[in-house]
């Protein structure tokens, strides 16, 4: 039980930030940025496939040939 | 049970040809029986809905189906190994002076969990009654201005809680990145472990971290659950 004090009083710098200054960021602060930058990344990109998966768009160029209905809302055309 | 012979339907021309005209369809005739029923904006025939569809639907739920099914970690190796090479040269170099290793993890996490997330908004996006919609237009919003103003802060807040169980996979997700050359939490208790001897030591330090930070991503979403949660929500 004492070791694990022994082992966070000894390396609390290596487990805060790696080998920072004289290697790359690491430790915990590492971990957060990957979460962080991960979550902001991928929260408007997440948003967007949402809007996409649900939205009526369709290009125009990809509309049928013939449509039978002069309120259809999927195509527009 | 003794007469259930579905074979005796099946391997018949004639039944055979009605099933599979039935399957077939006429896409004429169906058009016009919906165009006739149905006026209300939505898609008008079966052509156009399958055409629609084809588009972005399909494109998306390919994109969640690729990063759901395949593990994070060879997501990150494919990044890390496979598409980094692919890169222009300058873009590598450049990249290698930057911490490569994190700049692609945090791509490659981020793209995964965008797949996560998406499912989740659009479940938020689903929970919400078409009447939202229908009003937000009668409005005068178009389709952005009602998705911004109306729809999407509703969905966030459907969301909410399903977003948090994903920033805290993300989280731990972020472990993986060491497979790559992070030198995150995981890298330097295994460093430790390395210098010390102290396996179980060492990896009960990174247990209560990784424990103490997901329940405090936990504690954050439920305080915000909780701010921003819909009026009348159960």
């Amino acid at each position: 039980m004492f070791s694990i004090f022994e082992i966070l009083r000894d390396n609390w710098l290596l487990l805060l930030v790696g080998q920072y200054p004289n290697g790359p960021l690491g430790g915990i602060v590492a971990t957060l940025i990957l979460s962080v930058l991960g979550i902001v990344l991928a929260f408007p990109l997440s948003v967007l496939l949402a809007l996409a998966r649900l939205s009526p768009w369709t290009p125009a160029a990809l509309c049928p040939p013939r449509c039978w209905s002069t309120s259809c809302a999927a195509c527009r055309c | 049970m003794k007469d259930f012979d579905l074979l005796a339907i099946l391997l018949k021309p004639e039944f055979g040809d009605m099933l599979l005209h039935g399957l077939r369809g006429h896409p004429e005739d169906r058009g016009r029986l919906l165009a006739a029923g149905d006026d209300h904006g939505r898609s008008c025939c079966w052509w156009c809905g399958s055409r629609r569809t084809a588009i972005a639907e399909r494109t998306v739920a390919a994109y969640v189906s690729y990063h759901r099914n395949v593990p994070t970690l060879v997501q990150l190796m494919l990044w890390y190994f496979g598409i980094f090479s692919l890169l222009p040269d300058a873009l590598q170099a450049w990249l290698s002076e930057h911490n490569a290793e994190t700049l692609l993890s945090i791509v490659a996490l981020g793209l995964c969990q965008a797949a996560y997330f998406s499912e989740d908004m659009r479940s938020g996006l689903r929970a919400i009654p078409a009447g939202q919609a229908e009003a937000a237009r009668a409005l005068g919003h178009g389709y952005i201005g009602s998705m911004r103003h109306v729809m999407l802060p509703q969905a966030i807040r459907n969301a909410v809680p399903a977003l948090v169980n994903h920033s805290v996979s993300l989280f731990k997700n972020s472990s993986l990145a060491m497979a790559i050359g992070v030198a995150e939490l995981t890298h330097a208790v295994k460093e430790i472990e390395s210098q010390s001897f102290r396996t179980f030591e060492a990896y009960s330090v990174a247990t209560v971290l990784y424990l103490a930070f997901s329940l405090l991503i936990m504690a954050v979403g439920a305080w915000v659950a909780r701010r921003y949660r819909i009026v009348g929500a159960r």
